[in-house]
């Protein structure tokens, strides 16, 4: 058996939001009430507790780490260590006009790997006053990338032009 | 003779001895008593003698106090009488000298009123005189002044006239900038609501995407994820 060491974000490519790390949280803990419950087999409770997709990313962290999957009092030790992980793994705070499909979160939660060479947990807030655009809060401080804010700025400068507003930067 | 017989003779001279002794010492206490009884009485007698004396001279020093105080209360009371009298006397004397100081006052007042009135005519007529003659040149400094004035006047109104002009001009000015300024507000203010309203609708899910990454593309320019 390996010692545990902090299991990574990128391990996990479907968790992108907030509201997929609580889901995911909510699902761990139910397991963890399960593994004392039935006497189904430890792999079956773990198909049953997650998705598809998280109990084979979760049967595959047990085999690298070398857990014996049978073995009740170190899953359960494996778990409360994977909750520790998660609450670790890095989040931005983020403002949206509205809310947009999944698979443009998912673009934008791309977007931080390729130009930041790093994935985060987007905290996703909607503030319809925005109009569009996006505004962050980075180290406490937030940056305002609205469109509201483009237009004061067009109209503080007289040259306000509704094509030059959604036209590039 | 025996040593038997010699202690009995000793003894019986032992018992004679302490015999005499104890009379004698009997004899003694019945003196000291006498001479102690007789102490007692004398010291009686003195006491007595003594309590007599402070009673009588007690007495003697009251009746001298009672004296003195009749005596003084007579005296205190002759006083009394007396000063009574004599401020009455002092009174009506002060009284009457009052009558004739006022009586005297009285007669040099009038004749200083008399000698005031025939100086009062003479006074009364050269005050006159006087106040014709200033109001006559304080009249004539009057128009003079006036005609200097009217022409400075002239000049300082219409300094005035031109300091108000500008003054409204500057208000007229300075109204018309914040009016604009209001107008300009509720201009932009209708202009973000109608923008507000156009873009709310016709923005699509993917001009959206392209404004967010746009931002994140300008966010990560400004070293905002360093």
């Amino acid at each position: 058996m390996k010692n545990l060491t902090n299991i990574p974000l990128s391990l996990f490519p479907n968790i992108i939001t907030n509201k997929d790390v609580s889901i995911f949280i909510r699902e761990i803990d139910d397991f963890i009430i399960k593994i004392f419950e039935s006497r189904d087999s430890l792999e079956e409770k773990i198909n049953d507790s997650f998705s598809e997709n998280k109990s084979k990313i979760i049967l595959k962290i047990l085999k690298d780490f070398e857990i014996d999957i049978n073995n009740i009092s170190r899953l359960n030790d494996f778990f409360g260590f994977l909750k520790n992980s998660i609450l670790q793994w890095p989040t931005l705070s983020i403002e949206l006009s509205e809310e947009l499909p999944r698979k443009v979160i998912r673009r934008i939660s791309d977007w931080f790997i390729v130009n930041n060479d790093k994935r985060v947990i987007l905290d996703i807030k909607i503030n319809r006053k925005m109009l569009g655009g996006v505004s962050l809060y980075v180290d406490g401080k937030y940056y305002d990338y609205s469109l509201r804010k483009k237009i004061n700025e067009m109209i503080y400068r007289g040259n306000l032009n509704l094509s030059n507003l959604l036209s590039n930067n | 003779m025996s040593n038997y017989m010699m202690m009995e003779i000793f003894q019986n001279v032992f018992i004679s001895i302490a015999f005499v002794g104890n009379f004698i010492f009997l004899l003694l206490n019945l003196i000291l008593m006498f001479i102690s009884l007789s102490g007692i009485k004398k010291i009686n007698k003195t006491h007595n003698k003594f309590i007599e004396d402070y009673m009588s001279k007690l007495d003697k020093a009251d009746f001298k106090v009672r004296k003195i105080i009749d005596n003084t209360l007579d005296k205190s009371k002759y006083i009394i009488d007396d000063l009574s009298f004599r401020s009455e006397d002092i009174q009506k004397q002060v009284n009457k000298n009052m009558a004739k100081l006022v009586d005297k006052a009285s007669l040099e007042f009038e004749q200083f009123i008399l000698k005031l009135n025939k100086d009062a005519d003479k006074q009364t007529k050269d005050m006159v005189m006087n106040m014709i003659n200033n109001a006559q040149k304080e009249l004539f400094n009057f128009i003079k002044q006036l005609k200097t004035e009217t022409v400075s006047t002239k000049q300082e109104f219409a300094n005035k006239l031109q300091n108000e002009f500008d003054k409204v001009v500057s208000d007229v000015y300075e109204y018309r900038e914040k009016q604009l300024s209001l107008v300009e507000k509720s201009i932009n203010r209708i202009i973000i609501k109608v923008v507000e309203s156009v873009l709310s609708e016709g923005i699509s899910v993917s001009e959206h995407e392209r404004l967010i990454t746009e931002s994140l593309e300008k966010a990560k320019r400004e070293e905002v994820f360093k």
